[in-house]
């Protein structure tokens, strides 16, 4: 799933390089944690979080097929 | 671009090796048809679509940055069990630009012609007669 986020993540900004995704066990979640350039973060986020919300949607869904629940935060 | 719509796809399905992604070139943009195994259907479109305007969303965007547009259709239309709504299968129309409504041609109106071209009765020539 990380590869998932980083793979998303990268194809929408203009410094791929610079994507990077923490994850992190916390109870019964996994917390992912994205973060790329600065320049970028409008890019990560979209107009009132459309974009960020459409990766956590397939997130989401990827979660749920491995039986897990994942939460992304980003910045 | 093909790898992301492929990738997306098979994080989502039971059957990762049965997601297929082609691409097709349509005039200003590109057309990418995701297929994936039947029982997967729902996964990839989501209740009322969901999932894939998630996937739109992200394909949009992914789009833009390399100065193109794409579209994402799913599946073949209705399935053969017609349990799959068509609708959330299409790509959403885009608002149609608003045209600029086009300007009246202002014709000049054509000058009255003045055929009356008062030609000088050509004066007679009067020629020196030649010695």
């Amino acid at each position: 799933m990380k590869d998932l986020i980083e793979y998303m993540a990268r194809a929408i900004v203009d410094y791929p390089d610079q994507v990077v995704v923490t994850e992190e066990m916390e109870d019964d979640r996994i917390v992912y944690h994205l973060s790329v350039a600065e320049s970028d973060m409008g890019k990560v986020i979209g107009k009132q979080g459309r974009i960020a919300n459409a990766m956590r949607t397939l997130l989401k869904v990827a979660a749920i097929r491995r039986g897990a629940r994942a939460v992304l935060e980003i910045g | 671009m093909k790898d992301l719509v492929t990738h997306m796809a098979q994080a989502i399905v039971d059957y990762p090796d049965q997601v297929v992604v082609s691409e097709e070139m349509a005039e200003d943009h590109i057309v990418y048809h995701l297929k994936v195994a039947d029982s997967d259907m729902g996964k990839v479109i989501g209740k009322q679509g969901r999932i894939a305007n998630a996937m739109r969303t992200l394909l949009k965007v992914a789009a833009i940055r390399r100065g193109t547009r794409a579209i994402l259709e799913i599946g073949e239309g209705v399935s053969p069990r017609g349990f799959l709504p068509r609708a959330p299968a299409r790509p959403e129309p885009e608002p149609e630009p608003e045209l600029e409504p086009e300007l009246e041609p202002e014709l000049e109106p054509e000058p009255d012609l003045e055929p009356e071209l008062e030609l000088e009765p050509e004066p007679d020539l009067e020629l020196e007669p030649e010695p």
